[in-house]
């Protein structure tokens, strides 16, 4: 198998309220690298793409989607993927990845991140259309787990064998969003840690921890508070079985100053540096 | 082809789209929850998603018709233009036209023009990065060749020819002021949207340089601008005032090329 991407270190999502903070800071920032989302800079020009030119100057950059839709039964939206190609070229990210989900059909998209059932079909057809996204990217992306509040009764598998499968088929790397294991576990009452358990450890490039939302007797992944004591405790446990893996702080609504996610990410850092060497953390460029 | 995929897909989506209930008895959930609940969580998201959405792109729209006019014009527009495109930046482009379509606009004009306001703005903020023409480009233009001159004007610009007083709305809305009862104007007011220096700008124009910027888009001369000035206006002074507004579109980012006549 190739080699890993190399870890980054500690990252945030970039988003558009701490533009000015970033590139206008004057001493160093403790962030290592950024993820951004790619439909977001999948513009003709303007604001977006200059605030992007300048901050991968000083940044690692990693490309992140959610409008792949590479478990969709409708035909892959070549455009869509030409336009990300297109980003790709100028960003050069260390990784490009997108969610393990279907967004809609007939040509209608939800905007959503939408389960599937975890069966030999959908796994073949899955696999088959990562294969041909890597092969039009001409690189491996990386495929993320995602909050789900429903399960289907046609499931054959557990969803930590379905996504190790895909990852092992389809040749293709993991995003472990530490977040939405920890959401569908308690969704469908399932072992989080046994889900981190059967995970392959060679396939995961990336950590997303995010906050969620608790709704009636179900927890919405909504990306919108802190991350919760809980996650942070599954993350520890993440990073004994995965070592040095790229993690970053994903927040995108209720978005709070920059200081407060640098507060949360520079938790992370203390957790990792709990279960880490200092030669592991010292990889990150 | 993944039959049994396509099958699920498709009645998911339509139960989404349509708050329909045929996915349930192939969801399975603990006991501590039914299926109906945990499907209504993406029913609902899917809508309030999308209002969001346009609430953010139409912010002033919404200021002006308040939380429940907007929510039940947002939830119509839902379901009258489902998006079909991956980047939900494009989910609203219809909304303007939407609401020019819609029963309440003969007693409610302004609303879509207010929208066709925002929708503007908004397309200036992430158009392509066209060059920009400059007054030394047009200086290196030989004098006997800029009758025939055509201009291109930048791709972020949007010319809006309104019946309404929306801008005036519009800016009041924007300042957090009360603003005016609309009504209907005498004469048709052109407002112009753009960037400048990657910050979206706007203005109304005077009746000559509506008509000017119009003609700019329709491709017509230097020539026919001057001429169609001195229709509007003193014809001796035709020619300066159509330069002078050349002069204010070159150093406001408005022209991206000049084109001289082969």
């Amino acid at each position: 198998m190739v080699e890993k991407p190399p870890f980054l270190g500690f990252g945030l999502g970039l988003r558009p309220q701490h533009y000015t903070e970033i590139l206008e800071a004057t001493s160093e920032l403790p962030i290592d690298w950024f993820e951004i989302i790619s439909e977001n800079y999948m513009v003709e020009g303007g604001r977006p793409l200059k605030m992007l030119d300048q901050i991968m100057e000083r940044y690692p950059l990693v490309m992140h989607g959610v409008s792949m839709s590479i478990a969709s039964t409708a035909p892959l939206n070549m455009d869509y993927l030409t336009r990300l190609k297109t980003l790709a070229d100028r960003v050069n990210p260390k990784w490009i990845s997108d969610h393990l989900c279907w967004t809609g059909v007939h040509g209608v998209n939800l905007h959503d991140l939408l389960p599937i059932p975890y069966t030999e079909e959908a796994l073949n057809h899955v696999a088959s259309r990562i294969e041909q996204v890597q092969d039009f990217l001409g690189r491996r992306i990386a495929i993320e787990n995602v909050s789900s509040y429903i399960e289907f009764e046609e499931s054959e598998m557990d969803e930590w064998t379905f996504v190790a499968e895909i990852a092992k088929r389809a040749d293709c790397w993991l995003l472990l969003d530490v977040n939405n294991v920890f959401v569908s576990g308690q969704n469908h009452q399932f072992d989080d840690g046994n889900f981190i358990d059967q995970i392959p450890v060679e396939r995961v490039v990336q950590f997303h921890l995010a906050g969620h939302s608790e709704g009636d007797d179900v927890l919405i992944d909504t990306h919108d508070q802190p991350v919760c004591d809980e996650v942070f405790d599954l993350y520890e446990k993440a990073l004994r079985r995965f070592g040095p893996v790229s993690t970053m702080i994903e927040r995108d609504d209720n978005i709070p100053p920059l200081a407060e996610l640098l507060d949360e990410l520079n938790r992370a850092r203390h957790i990792a540096s709990g279960v880490l060497s200092h030669e592991q953390l010292e990889t990150a460029a | 082809m993944a039959k049994k995929l396509a099958e699920l897909q498709s009645q998911m989506q339509s139960d989404i789209l349509k708050r329909t209930d045929g996915t349930l008895p192939r969801i399975s959930v603990p006991e501590n929850t039914t299926a109906e609940k945990r499907f209504g969580v993406y029913q609902f998201a899917y809508l309030s998603r999308l209002i969001e959405i346009l609430s953010g792109d139409y912010e002033n729209t919404w200021k002006f018709v308040g939380d429940e006019q907007f929510y039940q014009l947002a939830a119509q527009y839902v379901e009258a233009y489902p998006s079909n495109h991956p980047n939900v930046r494009w989910f609203g482009r219809y909304f303007p036209k939407f609401l020019s379509d819609h029963e309440s606009a003969g007693a409610h004009p302004v609303l879509a023009e207010i929208a066709a306001i925002e929708k503007a703005i908004e397309d200036a903020f992430d158009a392509s990065n066209d060059d920009v023409a400059t007054m030394d480009d047009l200086a290196a233009i030989p004098p006997e060749l800029v009758t025939g001159l055509t201009f291109k004007l930048h791709s972020s610009c949007c010319l809006l020819k309104q019946q309404t007083n929306a801008l005036a709305i519009y800016m009041a809305l924007v300042e957090d002021e009360t603003p005016e009862q609309p009504e209907n104007l005498d004469e048709p007011l052109y407002t112009l949207a753009w960037r400048n220096n990657m910050m979206c700008q706007y203005r109304p124009l005077n009746a000559e340089e509506g008509m000017l910027i119009d003609l700019v888009q329709q491709g017509q001369s230097f020539a026919t601008l001057c001429e169609m000035a001195a229709t509007m206006q003193d014809a001796d002074t035709a020619a300066a005032r159509v330069a002078g507004h050349i002069t204010g579109w070159l150093q406001s980012e408005i022209i991206s090329e000049l084109v001289i006549a082969k």
